[in-house]
């Protein structure tokens, strides 16, 4: 059990990257519509962030320097800055699409205007940040969010054409009535869920947060190839059940609701029961993740102090960044305007800024005045470098397809 | 708080391996970043050395560059009532590597006055922000910190005279060098700094800039990819060295003349063709 807790900082990273409100609902908009023809592109994002936040891990982990240290000491404050004010933006925005998330929830549950849970949820997400210790917090959300499984439950339970399903996603092709460019731009989407910036700031911070030493090396392995596939599991469960229960009626998915519609189908109402403490925790766990991000980033990027591992009062400026974006994410959540619609948006706007944050830690990663012997294997690095040029190519794509498509309608 | 053994030859690249690096106190606590270096002459001596660390807007908004680096600097400027960056003297570094470890404590540097202000009237009046978190573990000895800042602000008051002949690090480099008939022969992109200044209690020898590296390859030079020990991946070091190939070195001797934008130097003084590890 002692080892299973070790891991759950990849679990609450992976599942604020995977199944946070608006992947939640891209995975099971893509399933009702593409089936899982674009199970690839979650598989080869597991791949590239396994890749990413291990190297980023092992850098906070010999080093103590989590990844904005590294965007600032490699780029300059000129591109560091410019990196600074994209990946805020990007995380900000899913901050605030999470608050709204953690409404929506609580609105399945109590038929109650989600607009007045914002206020609640964004207090309660702040007391969180304000007074749990940081290895409660990864814990309880981590593993609540887990409920999630009983997606893959409902998918069994679904009876579904295994073989098919199997053969859809091996054999990836545009099904007929979507065009190639809103396919893709849905495989871009799903990569940049699978690869956001915020995952490796949070996670890497995370490292620093618990202390990490040379000897937590296998630690932060176990994190990476434990967190990150499970993530992706899930990410592909929500897919599978809404390819199984949604397509076939043809129902286009846009709302919470419907996301959790093939497991009420399958499981009833204790499958509902389930699915509301699932995306409870992990839109409150991708809440978490963000606002830290953000006074992560910026702290880093100013060398402020910063961490939960010190009293509040220690970290001054981190804390009062993390109550002002909370504050500010209810405001923009109260506008009533649609979180899901501003993840979705954010997912893209977050694969164009990846180059900036990857590339310092790809070279940092081979830097012995780093990581000492712990520098990328040759086998990393031909990955590290293909991942290189999918995320170049991703980041230039994702801007065009998106106006092409008018964000993949 | 690292692992890392010394750098060899106790040679230091400012950019790679100085500015933008993390400042840690005495406990191992975040202060500030490198933002600029402060460099004077001393008499008698021929070359710069480097006689404190610079942090604040003031110093790196102007390495921000632009219209937007005039704005960082104004606002702090109007907001702190001092166009002066913090300074933190050599005297209190006690070594450079992945972090800069001072012997001092963060309040003692004289860098972290916004922190204190947020402290004073936003943080520390919320409940519970003088206690650790729930089932916290032990926290550093709480003894020190409040209390004493008026000795502290003194000492920061001390801290904050720069030698008359004081230059910023930053303004070497990312500058056009020009040889002495004007000619543009490249851009700066690193200072050459070598431990073997006069001797500091807590850092031993001090360091002096011996020269400048320019060529037209800055950005790989900056991510320092350039190096014999990097050894990968592949496709990066490899377009990086040949980068390198055009990596001049010029010994500060042949340092002419240094404006706002350019360096005049000697061009008949300048090496070129050495790897960086190799020149000192």
């Amino acid at each position: 059990v002692k080892r299973f807790f070790a891991v759950t900082l990849g679990i609450l990273t992976a599942i604020g990257g995977f199944v946070d409100i608006g992947d939640l609902v891209a995975n099971a908009e893509t399933g009702a519509r593409f089936g899982m023809s674009l199970s690839w592109a979650v598989l080869v994002g597991v791949g590239g962030i396994v890749l990413f936040a291990e190297m980023a891990g092992r850098v906070a982990t010999v080093s103590g320097r989590a990844v904005f240290d590294l965007v600032r000491e490699r780029l300059g404050p000129r591109v560091a800055l410019a990196n600074l004010l994209g990946s805020m933006a990007v995380t900000f925005l899913t901050l605030t699409a999470e608050i709204g998330g953690i409404a929506l929830t609580l609105q399945l549950a109590s038929s109650v205007n989600y607009l007045l849970f914002v206020p609640v949820c964004a207090a309660l997400i702040w007391i969180v940040l304000w007074r749990v210790r940081f290895e409660s917090m990864e814990r309880v959300f981590g593993l609540a969010g887990l409920a999630l499984i009983v997606f893959g439950v409902a998918l069994w339970r679904l009876h579904p054409d295994w073989h098919g399903l199997w053969q859809e996603a091996r054999n990836p092709a545009v099904p007929a009535g979507e065009g190639h460019p809103t396919y893709f731009y849905w495989a871009v989407a799903l990569f940049g869920a699978a690869m956001t910036p915020y995952e490796v700031f949070f996670f890497s911070s995370g490292a620093v947060e618990e202390r990490w030493t040379r000897k937590d090396l296998v630690l932060n392995r176990a994190n990476v190839y434990v967190g990150f596939p499970l993530g992706g599991l899930l990410s592909l469960a929500v897919m599978g059940c809404a390819a199984v229960a949604l397509r076939p009626e043809s129902i286009e998915v846009g709302h919470l609701s419907q996301v959790g519609l093939p497991v009420v189908v399958a499981l009833g109402r204790l499958g509902l029961v389930a699915i509301l403490i699932g995306f409870f925790a992990a839109t409150s766990g991708a809440a978490l993740e963000t606002a830290l991000s953000t006074g992560y980033s910026l702290s880093q990027f100013f060398g402020w102090s910063w961490g939960k591992f010190v009293r509040p009062a220690d970290a001054p400026l981190f804390h009062l960044t993390l109550l002002l974006t909370v504050i500010a994410g209810a405001g923009v959540a109260l506008t009533s305007i649609d979180p899901i619609k501003i993840t979705e948006y954010s997912i893209v706007f977050s694969a164009v800024a990846l180059p900036l944050t990857y590339f310092p830690i790809l070279v940092v990663a081979n830097d012995p005045d780093y990581v000492g012997d712990k520098t990328n294997s040759g086998l990393t690095n031909t990955l590290a470098t293909l991942y290189l040029v999918l995320i170049m190519v991703a980041a230039l794509a994702a801007i065009p397809l998106m106006l092409a498509t008018k964000a993949g309608a | 708080m690292t692992s890392t053994p010394p750098m060899a030859g106790r040679g230091f690249d400012a950019v790679l391996h100085l500015l933008d690096r993390q400042i840690l106190d005495a406990d191992g606590l975040p202060v500030a970043k490198v933002d600029d270096v402060e460099c004077s002459m001393r008499e008698g001596e021929a070359l710069p050395i480097i006689t404190a660390l610079l942090c604040g807007p003031a110093a790196w908004g102007p390495r921000v560059g632009g219209r937007l680096g005039g704005w960082i600097v104004g606002a702090h400027n109007r907001l702190a009532c001092t166009e002066q960056p913090a300074r933190i003297p050599f005297e209190v570094v006690k070594r450079i590597e992945t972090s800069v470890d001072l012997t001092i404590e963060r309040d003692a540097s004289g860098a972290v006055a916004l922190d204190h202000w947020v402290r004073t009237h936003v943080i520390g009046r919320i409940p519970g922000a003088y206690t650790a978190s729930l089932v916290g573990r032990p926290e550093h000895d709480e003894a020190q910190r409040d209390g004493g800042e008026r000795e502290v602000e003194r000492e920061a008051d001390r801290a904050r005279q720069s030698p008359r002949s004081a230059f910023r690090l930053s303004s070497l480099v990312n500058v056009e060098l020009r040889d002495t008939d004007g000619r543009a022969i490249g851009e700066v992109h690193d200072a050459c700094l070598v431990q073997d200044g006069p001797l500091y209690e807590s850092f031993g020898a001090g360091l002096r800039v011996h020269g400048l590296f320019a060529g037209s390859g800055s950005a790989w030079a900056r991510l320092g990819l350039d190096r014999e020990r990097v050894t990968g991946p592949w496709l990066l070091t490899t377009l990086a060295r040949r980068a390198a190939k055009s990596t001049m070195f010029v010994p500060w001797q042949a340092v002419r003349h240094r404006a706002r934008d350019h360096i005049v130097v000697d061009a008949h003084a300048i090496r070129t063709g050495e790897a960086r590890e190799h020149v000192r």
